[in-house]
């Protein structure tokens, strides 16, 4: 047990708020998405037209649950810009320097090379990093490429939403690199939720979902960057 | 019911492009609605329907004066053995008829276009009236009463003929045949043989000069190479989430043998 009862707030209301929803919009996503790009999940279609065909003269569960679910991606696709609105904007006035950790008189290879450590010692040796800010290489890595892809995501959505008025190549790429976003988000997601589950971040699984706070003195050694002036 | 395989052949040399088969397609479709959806026969000829037009061509002309020879290019369903709008139809509305018709179920489809996407040959029509989408049926319903296609009905020069499969492959390869001893030039049966592992054998064919594949929009490795990424994308990417999973699933277990927690038990927060 920690002897102070200090605390340290690793992320924002903002942050905590965006994150649960952003827990459901992905969920949705996948699961509206999944039988639109594969008829091995043809199955999520039924369990959701099933239902809801009992109120269409059409019943065909199939059409229906495909209806459903075009219709419910595209709602929730809608919903999340508009929550991410107040989240950039909010994180554009975060302190970023309290993430990216490297020295000015450091080359870029021995601030990869100490990063690379890091993470061995954290997820390997399950110990305490040197000079791990609030981030890790990793996860600032994931972080933009969430970013990169959370953009494409949305022009290429939105492109595929009003196809009508694109040439069929233009719609033809851009639903060749809504499937690669995809495929991109899964693996992320597979790796993020068992990080985020590890016993070595359950501080930070805590403060996520419950206040967004950590022990100070716990911090201090987990995130030792962070108090690096 | 089993129905006999059958095809549809275009002969380009004794086309003498009356289009009395575009007529004629656009009338049977029309005479579609009357039947099927209630409408009168006034609403139904009157309203333009442009997605109902099966059969579009494209014409041109190839060489100088007085060399002149006049090119009437069919854009239609070629009707694939490996119909492509069919295995991506998230709604399963494409079926392939034992006749060979790769038909659309307009009640089943929800207009996502994505058989637009996938066909090598860019063929499937979207309309913003409907919200669905069109293109040829092979005439799958006239086919399996016995009638030949309304296309080929209305030819005068018997340019376009159908029938079984076999009769319909028999004459088109005499003709081939013919035209080529006559005009002292190749002429081949595009889709009677598999024109590549994309689409197969096609049931509806084309009497064209080789030299004039092109001009006749028959290209002789139709893919859409876009789908087909996306398709390896598909493959790559499940590879990518079973190893991810497999890695993951090897620390949890790395995790279970080796992880000692006795620092974190340092920190009340957790």
């Amino acid at each position: 047990m920690s002897n102070s009862n200090e605390k340290i707030i690793l992320f924002s209301n903002m942050q905590m708020w965006y994150h649960k929803h952003i827990i459901h919009f992905m969920m949705i996503f996948i699961l509206t998405g999944l039988p639109l790009i594969s008829h091995a999940f043809s199955w999520v279609a039924y369990i959701i037209g099933v239902p809801v065909s009992v109120f269409y003269s059409n019943g065909d569960p199939l059409y229906v649950g495909i209806q459903v679910c075009r219709v419910i991606h595209r709602i929730t696709a809608v919903l999340w810009i508009v929550t991410s609105i107040p989240f950039v904007l909010t994180m554009l006035f975060t302190k970023w320097e309290l993430a990216l950790r490297k020295r000015k008189d450091e080359s870029w290879s021995n601030y990869v090379k100490e990063e690379l450590q890091d993470m061995k010692t954290m997820y390997i040796d399950f110990s305490y990093p040197k000079r791990a800010g609030k981030y890790n290489l990793g996860q600032i890595a994931a972080g933009l490429a969430v970013i990169a892809f959370g953009i494409i995501m949305i022009i290429t959505g939105l492109i595929l939403w009003f196809r009508v008025d694109f040439s069929s190549t233009t719609v033809s790429i851009m639903r060749l690199f809504h499937s690669i976003g995809f495929l991109v988000f899964v693996l992320f997601l597979i790796i993020h939720i068992y990080l985020a589950v590890h016993p070595v971040n359950k501080a930070g699984y805590n403060a996520m979902f419950r206040d967004g706070k950590d022990d100070l003195a716990h911090a201090k050694k987990k995130h030792p960057g962070m108090f690096v002036k | 019911m089993n129905y006999q395989k059958m095809a549809v052949c275009y002969d380009t040399q004794s086309c003498i492009k009356c289009f009395a088969c575009i007529v004629s397609c656009s009338t049977e479709n029309r005479m579609r609605l009357q039947r099927d959806y209630n409408y009168s026969v006034e609403k139904s000829m009157v309203e333009p329907h442009h997605h109902l037009n099966y059969l579009r061509v494209e014409c041109n002309e190839k060489g100088t004066f007085p060399n002149v020879t006049q090119i009437a290019a069919f854009k239609h369903c070629q009707h694939c053995e490996n119909p492509k709008c069919m295995d991506i139809c998230p709604t399963l509305a494409i079926s392939k008829k034992d006749t060979g018709a790769v038909v659309i179920d307009a009640d089943k489809c929800v207009g996502c276009q994505s058989c637009k996407d996938a066909c090598p040959y860019d063929i499937p029509v979207f309309s913003k009236d409907t919200g669905k989408t069109y293109k040829c049926t092979m005439c799958h319903d006239r086919l399996t009463a016995g009638l030949p296609t309304a296309c080929s009905a209305a030819c005068p020069s018997v340019a376009i003929f159908s029938g079984s499969a076999e009769e319909v492959i028999a004459e088109a390869e005499k003709r081939a045949a013919h035209y080529s001893k006559v005009f002292n030039k190749k002429y081949f049966v595009y889709g009677a043989d598999k024109v590549n592992n994309t689409v197969g054998t096609l049931s509806y064919m084309t009497i064209a000069p080789v030299e004039n594949r092109d001009d006749y929009l028959l290209p002789a490795d139709p893919s859409n190479g876009v789908a087909a990424s996306r398709e390896v994308a598909k493959v790559i990417g499940a590879a990518a989430m079973i190893g991810t999973a497999a890695a993951v699933a090897g620390h949890a277990v790395f995790t279970a043998a080796r992880y000692n927690d006795k620092h974190h038990k340092e920190n009340e927060n957790e």
